[in-house]
């Protein structure tokens, strides 16, 4: 553990530990010598000896760099730096492979972003697994003088043959709302009504969502601006009110805060808004946005033109129970069950409708009352855009596909022309082949010796580079071996034919072979 | 100390001293030596003694462990 520290906090203190080290391994070095001296060989010989007992001193102090710290990181930043610098050589390769990337990669993103927001994200409210939708199935429709639906009704779920539907009438939500038992709150949705829109600005149709009074408080969602609809909004005679998305408030009233409050008239009605719905819920079924919504309770004075499928007479809060039209959503009651819920709704449906008075069904049509989770029912999003997403999905997926062909192809391209380079660093180094850009000891010396792009020649005052292929032989070069020739291959340094003053008595820890035969013959 | 039964380069001793030295077992300072000459010395710590004392023990324990099986094997 504190070994751990220490290493971790030589990462961070690298030139200094490095200078502790040269240093301790120079006065040692300084050391051996002198002792050999005081042994009575001469000063040249005795630094060469000191050296011999001494071993590899690039060896040593790789060894001293792996003990002290974290030498894979190091490593890693190495390679890392070497990319970068590789990278910035060929701007223009470097720019092509980035774009061809981007390319690939971002219509990967965008397009995996829409079907994250289309087909896996839920619907926009509080705890969507907890709001059921009403569907009754039966052997025969209804009989009822008005028949309207408008929103999906998903498919039967009852494993029968014959109807399913998702409408009921007023009357009958009003009852739904008291079975206090199995839900916590229970709200209808009357349809789509067209609005003249006045009061804003030059007159417009707009449309508005009917819905009652526990619409928003149903589905968890509270107002960005203002407020949403109270039950009290809810009652004839009540002041009419409207509360608007936020889409259609930045649109039309462009997201002015004092556009609550006011009043606008809707098919001559005047409506008083009073709030502005959070952006995240652009209405129930995020394939259909609202521009605002209204409380059932003024249906009768907005009129009757709804938009949606209809049969027999229109609908209206007027018409009795034997007009079927409004959607019903409950959020069940966070201790009961769904089959809990349903067995209590289904009891009362079942009764209501055989109620001879009534005769909806026939007992032989088997009416039942189902209720659905509404994520499965309310999926219009899904329904409309799953083919083309998975289209284009694929398609995305294949520009990458190919954009990592052109990419691979460049890359192979690019590695034919630095056959060369390769050749040399391989010749330099042919025991590091492991690793060809990074050499896992004497690194720095070689890169650097190997790098630098002026050709260099050893025969005058190269105290630097001389000293530094010392260092990294392990051992003093003698005066001859200066006179040997370097010339410049590209941009790459190749030696020729390199010998040295005193061949060391066991190799070094850098075997000399990768110093002497390096050729370009 | 080895009487060149054992016998490592100079150099190979660094990895051990920094892992001693990160262990809290020795401490290094710099000094001079008789003939002037800066010099790193290194000196053992009382968690190094304390490691020390241990190691042996262990290192005797194990090699006398070693010794008892190979001579009952002879």
């Amino acid at each position: 553990m504190r070994r751990l520290l220490a290493q971790i906090a030589n990462l961070f203190r690298g030139r200094a530990a490095e200078r502790e080290m040269s240093r301790e391994i120079e006065s040692h070095l300084a050391l051996l010598e002198e002792s050999f001296r005081t042994r009575g060989l001469p000063p040249e010989e005795a630094k060469v000896a000191a050296h011999r007992a001494y071993g590899g001193v690039e060896r040593a102090k790789e060894l001293h760099r792996e003990a002290r710290s974290l030498v894979w990181l190091e490593h890693i930043a190495k390679d890392v730096r070497y990319a970068v610098r590789n990278l910035a050589r060929a701007r223009a390769f470097t720019t092509v492979v980035v774009l061809t990337l981007a390319l690939g990669i971002g219509a990967n993103t965008a397009i995996f972003s829409l079907i994250d927001a289309v087909l896996l994200r839920s619907l926009p409210v509080r705890d969507p697994q907890k709001l059921v939708v009403f569907q009754w199935t039966a052997h025969n429709s209804p009989n009822t003088k008005g028949y309207y639906s408008y929103m999906s009704c998903g498919s039967s779920n009852a494993g029968t043959t014959g109807e399913h539907g998702c409408s009921f009438s007023y009357p009958m939500f009003r009852q739904f709302r008291a079975l206090q038992d199995a839900f916590s709150s229970v709200t209808a949705l009357g349809g789509n009504v067209g609005l003249n829109l006045r009061g804003n600005g030059p007159a417009r149709f707009v449309h508005g969502e009917l819905v009652s009074g526990e619409f928003f408080h149903t589905l968890g969602i509270g107002a960005a601006l203002g407020r949403t609809f109270r039950p009290a909004d809810d009652v004839p005679g009540a002041p009419p009110v409207a509360v608007l998305s936020n889409g259609f408030w930045q649109s039309a009233f462009g997201g002015d805060p004092a556009a609550v409050g006011r009043t606008v008239w809707l098919n001559n009605v005047p409506v008083t808004i009073v709030g502005v719905a959070p952006k995240e819920f652009p209405s129930l079924d995020p394939a259909i946005a609202r521009p605002m919504w209204l409380p059932l309770s003024l249906q009768p004075q907005l009129g009757e033109n709804l938009n949606g499928a209809m049969d027999g007479d229109k609908p209206s809060l007027r018409a009795g129970d034997d007009n079927w039209w409004v959607y019903l959503i409950a959020r069940l009651k966070p201790e009961i069950t769904l089959d809990k819920a349903q067995a209590a709704a289904d009891a009362f449906f079942h009764n209501d409708v055989l109620d001879t008075t009534k005769k909806f069904f026939k007992s032989g049509d088997a009416p039942r009352l189902v209720l659905i989770p509404a994520p499965q029912v309310i999926t219009g999003l899904h329904d409309r855009f799953s083919t083309l997403l998975t289209i284009l999905m694929t398609a995305a997926a294949l520009v990458l596909l190919v954009a990592c062909a052109n990419v691979a192809g460049l890359m192979l391209a690019r590695s034919a022309t630095r056959q060369r380079e390769l050749a040399v660093r391989l010749a330099l180094l042919p025991s590091l082949l492991v690793s060809a850009s990074r050499m896992p000891f004497d690194y720095c010396e070689w890169t650097l010796l190997i790098e630098s792009s002026e050709p260099l020649t050893l025969n005058g005052d190269c105290g630097r580079t001389r000293r530094r292929i010392e260092s990294c032989l392990g051992l003093p070069l003698g005066a001859r071996s200066l006179s040997e020739r370097i010339v410049a291959w590209d941009e790459w340094i190749v030696f020729e034919g390199a010998t040295r003053a005193h061949p060391p008595a066991k190799p070094p820890a850098l075997a000399p072979a990768t110093w002497s035969t390096t050729s370009r013959h | 100390v080895s009487e060149d039964l054992l016998h490592l380069n100079q150099g190979t001793l660094y990895p051990a001293l920094v892992r001693l030295e990160q262990q809290g077992r020795i401490k290094g300072t710099w000094g001079k030596t008789d003939s002037n000459r800066e010099a790193k010395f290194y000196a053992i710590t009382k968690a190094g003694e304390r490691a020390l004392v241990q190691e042996t023990l262990r290192w005797r324990r194990m090699t006398g462990l070693v010794e008892k099986l190979l001579s009952e094997g002879a």
